[in-house]
């Protein structure tokens, strides 16, 4: 929890590099005692005390919002980097080399809360440190999946917890939580509760894609609902232009399309494309991945056609129904 | 400004939108009657027990201001007008632009920052020249103080100048850059990330680079970048790191990047701005793009990290 000490201690930092002494800060509002007793961890800070100094410093709220937000960020990394070794199946590295800089200490990035807990839950489970039914019996209670499907707004840490809980649940709460997702995209009854927005719909697209494309059994209901969401996130991805997660949609179509036999050549190249641009990635550097010497030559098939490369973004995946 | 009760209010919505009841928000925190106290008077509260109602339904306080500016308020969507010009991505723009164009923002130096981004809009799309889109950025910088650069709208509104007048005798690109690698990135960290990129890519293949300096930037655009999952930016790192490792001679791990640098640009861009930088980028690197693709693509796709079958 981010608590007096941490605002304070930024307000301190950022008096410092405005290079404003703290008798100009402070004049009219507090003491300069009070102040300094506010940079002790004890102190009582009153949030009408902490918007006067910010007023003074010249600083909208929102911004040393968003300044306290990725200073906390950065300075609990290590939960961030937990959290993507786990969304990347590296159980073993997590375990060994993230976990014990995150274990017994106060969580404070804003996965703290719930997705943290879950992904430390699948980690025991997948090094066999638990079972599967424990491990799902303390997911159910941290992520509380019925009362998250029946209210009006839904959280960034909410959503993250449940890109990691789709890993492991059964086809029942796939089910829900897919649902829930077209829900989120497809009606105005669901508010997203985020600071980033086009980060987190992207999230939301992932979800609602791997819960419908991994499912046992793929119905027609289902199939439909891939097709409505496929054009929402080629849409959406080139309207924002990141391409946040090409990797796991293209993963998750490259799997369905080799299953259902489906023969979409487009598919194929953004699959590989999506590997051989993605930066960084933990999940490509330690995971082998599996490929036909038919994809190699599709995609080089495409990488010579010069009318396709001077197309935008994903307009030949737009062009017909994909699957 | 809003006042904290405005944000206490907020909370108290999305108490209701999380069904949680008074009581179950509070417990063990604050009273119901204190809660039911706070919502109604002005009497001030406690930033921490504010925290700890937050925490409780799953966000962080300062998320709920965030929410409170940019979502609830409904946002002009001035930061992402910035970003698209900067991307010159106008697919969704017409819809942006009519948020902003009259938009008058509280705070000074990022209403200049807009006003310039319109004008580099404007200019983009032909609607204004480059005579004209410089002259009248000229107007706003005079405005700045050179010395003012801990603001990072300052910072972004200076590198727009420089990417035009990279010698001025304001504040020259070198320096500029210089002053950018000691700031702290927290403050504006997207304006930091465009600013960044808009000059690494303008010293792409300049005669003038400082190589040192270059190296310098490369690493700082990659710290921010750490903690950006735009796929974009990702892709200008590669293109800026296999540069730096051209100027000191490193090829293989040149290769690499720039071969992942040329993959995000067939995904990402098309039509004449994927052109023009192909077109820049293989002259600076003198290779020939196509055979430089399939080479890497054939020698990518049968490396250990693959197993390929005959299927």
């Amino acid at each position: 929890m981010i608590d007096n000490n941490d605002v304070m201690r930024f307000v301190e930092k950022l008096r410092i590099e405005k290079k404003i002494s703290i008798h100009d800060l402070t004049e009219g509002i507090i003491s300069r005692r009070s102040y300094s007793r506010f940079l002790s961890p004890s102190a009582e800070l009153q949030v009408d005390t902490l918007f006067k100094l910010l007023e003074r410093m010249k600083l909208p709220v929102f911004e040393f919002g968003a300044y306290v937000g990725n200073s906390i960020l950065i300075e609990n990394i290590y939960e961030m980097y937990f959290y993507e070794y786990i969304f990347n199946e590296l159980y073993e590295t997590a375990y060994n080399e993230i976990y014990p800089l995150i274990k017994d200490k106060e969580l404070k990035s804003p996965l703290a809360i719930k997705s943290i807990p879950i992904a430390i839950k699948l980690m025991e489970y997948k090094l066999n440190k638990i079972t599967k039914a424990e491990a799902l019996s303390a997911m159910k209670n941290v992520i509380e999946l019925n009362t998250m499907i029946n209210s009006k707004i839904i959280c960034f840490d909410d959503i993250q917890a449940l890109s990691l809980y789709t890993l492991v649940c059964n086809d029942e709460a796939k089910e829900l939580i897919s649902d829930h997702m077209l829900k989120i995209l497809f009606t105005s009854k669901i508010k997203v509760f985020t600071n980033s927005v086009e980060y987190t719909n992207s999230v939301i697209h992932r979800i609602a894609l791997t819960t419908l494309t991994t499912k046992e059994y793929t119905t027609d209901k289902d199939r439909k609902n891939i097709q409505k969401l496929l054009t929402v996130i080629f849409e959406y991805q080139i309207k924002a232009k990141t391409a946040f997660h090409d990797f796991i949609i293209f993963n998750n179509l490259y799997k369905y399309v080799k299953k259902h036999k489906i023969d979409n050549k487009l598919v194929i190249f953004h699959y590989l494309a999506s590997i051989a641009s993605t930066f960084g990635s933990a999940y490509l550097e330690s995971n082998k991945i599996k490929i036909d010497q038919s994809d190699i030559e599709i995609y080089l098939s495409f990488l010579e056609d010069d009318t396709f490369l001077k197309k935008p973004t994903y307009e030949g995946l737009m062009d017909y129904e994909i699957l | 400004m809003k006042s904290y009760r405005f944000y206490y209010q907020l909370l108290d919505e999305l108490r209701i939108a999380k069904s949680f009841t008074v009581s179950q928000l509070c417990e063990d925190i604050i009273s119901e009657r204190t809660y039911y106290r706070n919502m109604i008077s002005n009497k001030d509260m406690r930033f921490d027990v504010f925290s700890k109602l937050a925490t409780r339904l799953g966000v962080q306080p300062f998320e709920i201001v965030h929410y409170s500016t940019f979502i609830k308020d409904g946002d002009p969507g001035a930061s992402r007008f910035i970003y698209r010009v900067h991307l010159q991505h106008f697919s969704d723009i017409d819809e942006i632009y009519a948020q902003i164009i009259n938009h008058q923002d509280d705070n000074f130096e990022f209403g200049l920052l807009l006003q310039a981004n319109i004008l580099k809009y404007h200019y983009l799309i032909n609607k204004i020249s480059l005579d004209e889109y410089r002259s009248k950025l000229s107007e706003i910088i005079i405005q700045l103080n050179p010395l003012e650069l801990h603001n990072p709208y300052i910072v972004s509104l200076f590198a727009l100048y420089v990417n035009e007048y990279p010698m001025n005798e304001l504040l020259n690109m070198d320096k500029l850059l210089e002053k950018m690698l000691e700031l702290n990135d927290n403050l504006g960290i997207i304006f930091m990330l465009i600013s960044h990129d808009l000059l690494l890519y303008k010293m792409i293949g300049s005669r003038t680079i400082d190589n040192i300096l270059f190296s310098k930037c490369v690493e700082k655009f990659k710290g921010i970048v750490n903690y950006f999952p735009h796929k974009y930016f990702h892709g200008r790192y590669c293109l800026f790191a296999a540069y730096n490792d051209l100027l000191s001679n490193q090829l293989d791990s040149m290769e690499t990047n720039l071969y992942r640098y040329f993959i995000n640009q067939i995904i990402l861009t098309g039509n004449q701005q994927y052109i023009d930088e192909v077109k820049k980028v293989s002259e600076a690197f003198q290779i020939d793009y196509h055979q430089f693709l399939r080479k890497k693509s054939i020698e990518y796709f049968h490396s250990s990290q693959f197993e390929v079958s005959s299927n």
